[in-house]
């Protein structure tokens, strides 16, 4: 009995070297925040609550993550659905190929964009001057106005292939019979979507959405690199901001009550994300 | 049997059309940035800088890649690849070794042996799939400042696998759990140990999985960005990613050299990709949709 016992407390120690960094840099980091943000409680949470740029960034995040999410999520169906929608490997090949970006530092792909969207020697600009669309080229990443939108669609491009490819392999992992009973009967596309596609899909669109929704809010590269939060804070996000307030201005109390405050949000998101994973557990055995 | 005239329909032939030119555009969306930094790490860097621009290079040179090589780079900084290529491949191969073996243990015991808590330790593994972010980074800062591994790659190292590790563990637990027990049963009535029964057994029968969770691993490690950037402070200690950043970053004239820069980064990723992409794909996407 006891050698037994014993047995089953070492069965743990193999997942000693998966819980070391989680409890090196998640758990106690999350002690730490909470530790340096009350030092001067509430000096360092009501400067940064009244902070407008706070605010900005605070209502920015949430904006883009939202507005960002859903598009790439509308769109990322759409691409699977066009793309499964006949059997062409040229098509599964395009898919694959555009993954690429995701494997891709992003810190690169960010780089490029910055250059391609410069108001005086970029490609996009001329490209546009040359169609006529324009007259004179637009400060894309400096406007107030197309800075945040652009934003948000180079994270959507970034992220979509890894979206189109998770409902693809979804949609491709129905029976094909399904599919084929539903096209010799003539069915409309909004009943296969409703009865076929979308019940196979659902909980990889709301995993999916989660992940997507927290990679934004989690951004730094893309913003750093494209608008580094310009102009006027309009592309300013917690992230960036939490960034700048610690290690550009050294305020490091301010900085973890923002962190407090950026991980209150996550884990909220955190636990529908959870739940939608009740369908591992058949994966282990208590 | 079908009762639809052979002879396709304009409708459809314009659908089929249709489908290939959403490939197309699709294709040149994702494409043209890459190709618009390898055609510039061939030009001049006056045609580089060039008002208008241009797409293809005039007169293609090797001269900026000369430069970055040799680190007589226009700037006169320390750019030194070499060293940091080395600096991005230790940390990114230690990283990736550390994740595959953590994640297989991590795996084996929570599909395969019977543990009291094993839902409570999964949620929080898939929990870190979501937390770590800018929200850790002052903590992970004073930590790495306590432990002396600020502007050391070690450091880099140890803070990876968090990152990656929650990720790896979510896309390879269903393969370790269709492994069947028959596999392992029969080598512990022989009376193998489990620890032994596990690398000559269990390992094998999943290689090919092992191998591309290590690539998998070693990509995001090699292209991560937020923290080594607050926690590598000198240019002999950066990392890839780290260096095409500063250069871009505090001297974006040398539009051809940055280029360079990126495709030097960018080609490691594309090789792994480009060899394993079926086995990525597959292991991902399939993992999360199973």
């Amino acid at each position: 009995m006891n050698l037994m016992k014993r047995e089953a407390a070492l069965n743990y120690v193999w997942l000693v070297p998966a819980l070391f960094p989680i409890f090196l840099f998640l758990i106690y980091p999350i002690f730490y925040n909470i530790n340096l943000a009350f030092n001067d409680f509430p000096k360092s949470f009501l400067s940064v609550i009244e902070d407008p740029i706070f605010r900005l960034a605070l209502r920015n995040s949430l904006v883009f993550a939202l507005a960002g999410a859903t598009l790439t999520l509308v769109l990322a169906l759409l691409v699977a659905v066009i793309i499964t929608s006949r059997e062409s490997s040229f098509g599964m090949w395009v898919a694959i190929l555009t993954l690429l970006v995701w494997v891709t530092p992003e810190i690169v792909t960010a780089i490029s964009w910055n250059w391609m969207l410069n108001s005086t020697f970029g490609i996009v600009n001329w490209i546009l001057i040359w169609c006529g669309l324009l007259k004179t080229g637009i400060p894309w990443l400096g406007d107030p106005l197309y800075a945040p939108i652009i934003v948000i669609l180079l994270t959507v491009w970034r992220l979509l292939p890894f979206l189109a490819l998770l409902f693809i392999c979804g949609i491709l992992s129905i029976p094909a019979e399904y599919l084929e009973a539903a096209r010799v009967d003539g069915l409309k596309f909004r009943y296969i979507f409703k009865h076929i596609l979308f019940p196979a899909l659902r909980y990889p669109i709301i995993i999916a959405y989660i992940l997507i929704f927290v990679w934004f809010m989690n951004d730094t590269a893309m913003i750093m690199a494209t608008t580094g939060g310009g102009p006027l804070h309009l592309t300013e996000t917690v992230a960036t901001l939490i960034y700048k307030t610690g290690f550009n201005y050294f305020k490091f109390e301010e900085a973890a009550a923002m962190s407090i405050i950026q991980f209150s949000i996550l884990l909220a998101i955190c636990i529908p994300f959870l739940l939608a994973f009740r369908k591992y557990w058949w994966l282990m055995r208590e | 049997m079908s009762i639809q005239p052979k002879t396709k329909t304009i409708y459809e032939k314009m659908l089929t059309v249709g489908y290939y030119i959403f490939l197309v555009i699709l294709l040149i969306a994702y494409v043209t940035p890459f190709a618009w930094y390898i055609f510039n790490s061939f030009k001049t860097t006056e045609e580089a800088n060039a008002v208008p621009p241009t797409i293809f290079p005039k007169n293609p040179t090797l001269a900026s890649w000369i430069n970055v090589l040799t680190g007589q780079t226009n700037i006169k900084l320390p750019i030194q690849w070499g060293r940091w290529m080395l600096s991005g491949i230790i940390v990114s191969s230690l990283t990736a070794l550390y994740v595959t073996f953590a994640t297989a243990f991590a795996c084996y015991a929570i599909a395969k042996l019977r543990l009291k808590g094993a839902r409570l330790i999964l949620m929080l593994i898939l929990a870190a799939i979501l937390l770590p972010g800018p929200s850790i980074l002052i903590p992970v800062y004073i930590i790495m400042a306590q432990l002396k591994l600020i502007n050391n790659v070690m450091g880099l190292i140890l803070l990876h696998p968090i990152i990656v590790l929650p990720l790896t563990v979510w896309i390879t637990i269903s393969t370790f759990a269709a492994i069947p027990d028959e596999l392992e049963e029969a080598a512990l009535i022989d009376g193998s140990s489990r620890i032994r029964t596990f690398f000559t057994i269990i390992l094998p029968s999943v290689k090919m999985t092992l191998i591309t969770t290590f690539v998998i691993a070693f990509l995001i490690s090699w292209g991560e960005f937020s923290f080594s950037y607050v926690l590598l402070r000198s240019w002999d200690n950066y990392t890839p990613a780290i260096g095409v950043a500063t250069y871009l970053l505090e001297f974006n004239v040398f539009w051809n050299e940055v280029s360079v820069s990126a495709v030097i980064v960018t080609l490691p990723v594309f090789v792994l990709f480009v060899l394993l992409r079926k086995h990525i794909v597959r292991q991902i996407f399939y993992g999360i949709v199973r």
